[in-house]
């Protein structure tokens, strides 16, 4: 059974520079269903970023719609816009962005305090994630105490905390060696076929896009080529 | 000309580790070497026939009948040719002999656009390629089991020769769109 979680319809984004105007996303059209993994992939400068952000209700279109589990974010106020992400949207960044005077427990704890839950059901909850990322031993340690594949899997607990419906990722391994990146992506995946999550993870690593069952390359803002590559049998 | 498989060392390897019959080696080597040589069973016994003549190993009647039940055990100079073989030099890197390198340097200049073309359905198989040995690889038990691992560097291997080949192909399409009128 198919259902479409994320849908953008004629999306376009401009930035204006001075005088001049920057079309970073130039009319996609593009359908997520749920429980997929996309891939995005392209140039530096082809709008990845943008449309991930455009995807995810992060930024707000030009021109064009964006559906996000059957809302129409272009209906909502900022602030509904807001607590829509915070509800039901993950996000893993390369830079790990983690606050740095916080535990890693504490750090993945921090969605769920936002979101009024009680702070001793949301340490119990951090626990879990931390311990389904392999890094109960670690929940006390700050940031700088942990390696940069140790970072993002705390990273990557914090986004999935919030059991969000759609998990995005902008170069999760980016900055990652590639045994790290391996144990990165490979953890994506068991979410995925686990819990049937939906990821939509942009990378510039052909190996890293491997793990997704749809690639997709951008060429100057639009949808160069989108490919299957789930094997035939499913 | 194709550099010629280790067929020979390979062999020589699985029997230093103990003496096989023939029809086991076959399915050791295929093992050793993850699936990724298509080689038949005529491939393995001429191989033994010639290490036999050249007294690397030898061959020891088995209880029942037929060419599979006889023993293939390593000599003392088998052994030492597969020490020295392991011991050797770093290989040379392996030369570009893909079809594709050939195809896409004969339509530069005859016709551009058929090169674009060739680089895009290029590029698709390789993503799909890529995708398959993914799933082969997240399909490995993670255990202790050595012939996992071995699979597993032997599929990283297949992978990050797939991702050279892969980002030669974005080169290529950049420099053709650059010297495009
Ligand atoms: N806030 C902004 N202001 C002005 N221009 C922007 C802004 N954000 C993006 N752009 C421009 O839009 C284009 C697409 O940028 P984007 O960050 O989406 O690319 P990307 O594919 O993610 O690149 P990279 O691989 O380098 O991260 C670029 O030309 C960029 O300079
Ligand atoms: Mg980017």
């Amino acid at each position: 059974m198919s259902e479409v979680i994320a849908q953008i319809e004629r999306v376009t984004r401009e930035f204006k520079r001075g005088g001049s105007v920057v079309r970073a996303v130039d009319g996609i059209d593009l359908a997520v269903q749920r429980g997929e993994f996309v891939a995005i992939m392209g140039k530096s400068g082809s709008g990845k970023s943008t449309l991930l952000h455009l995807m995810s209700g992060l930024q707000r279109p030009t021109r064009g719609r964006v559906v996000l589990l059957g809302h129409d974010l272009g209906s909502l106020s900022d602030d509904a816009l807001t607590l829509l992400r915070r509800q039901h949207v993950g996000f893993v960044f390369q830079f790990f962005n983690l606050l740095p005077t916080l535990s890693a427990l504490e750090n993945v704890a921090l969605p769920l305090l936002l979101s009024s839950v009680r702070a001793s059901e949301a340490a119990g909850r951090a626990r879990q994630v931390l311990e389904t990322v392999g890094l109960q031993e670690r929940a006390d340690h700050k940031p700088d105490e942990l390696s940069g594949g140790q970072m993002q899997r705390v990273a990557i607990a914090r986004a999935l905390v919030n059991r969000p419906a759609l998990l995005f990722a902008d170069e999760p391994t980016g900055n990652l060696d590639s045994v790290s990146s391996e144990e990165i992506l490979t953890l994506l995946k068991t979410t995925q076929v686990e819990q049937g999550q939906t990821i939509i993870m942009v990378t510039h690593d052909a190996k890293a896009a491997a793990y997704g069952d749809r690639v997709i390359t951008l060429r100057d803002g639009r949808v160069h080529e989108d490919l299957a590559t789930r094997s035939v049998a499913v | 000309m194709r550099p010629p498989l280790p067929v020979k060392h390979g062999l020589l390897g699985l029997l230093a580790r103990r003496p096989r019959y023939g029809y086991e080696l076959k399915a050791e080597f295929d093992l050793l070497s993850g699936g990724f040589w298509d080689l038949n069973v005529g491939q393995i016994y001429s191989t033994l026939e010639r290490l036999l003549k050249d007294g690397l190993v030898t061959l020891d009647e088995g209880d029942g009948a037929g060419e599979g039940r006889k023993i293939y055990r390593l000599t003392p100079s088998g052994q030492a040719e597969l020490d020295l073989w392991l011991a050797q030099p770093p290989l040379k890197p392996r030369p570009l002999r893909d079809e594709v390198y050939v195809r896409l340097g004969l339509l530069v200049d005859r016709d551009v656009s058929a090169a674009f073309d060739l680089i895009e359905t290029q590029r698709r198989v390789y993503h799909l390629q890529m995708a398959e040995l993914t799933r082969q690889k997240l399909a490995l038990a993670r255990g202790q089991r050595v012939a996992d691992l071995r699979r597993e560097l032997l599929l990283d291997a297949a992978l990050l020769h797939v991702e050279a080949d892969l980002k030669w192909l974005d080169t290529c399409d950049e420099k053709l769109r650059r010297v495009r009128i």
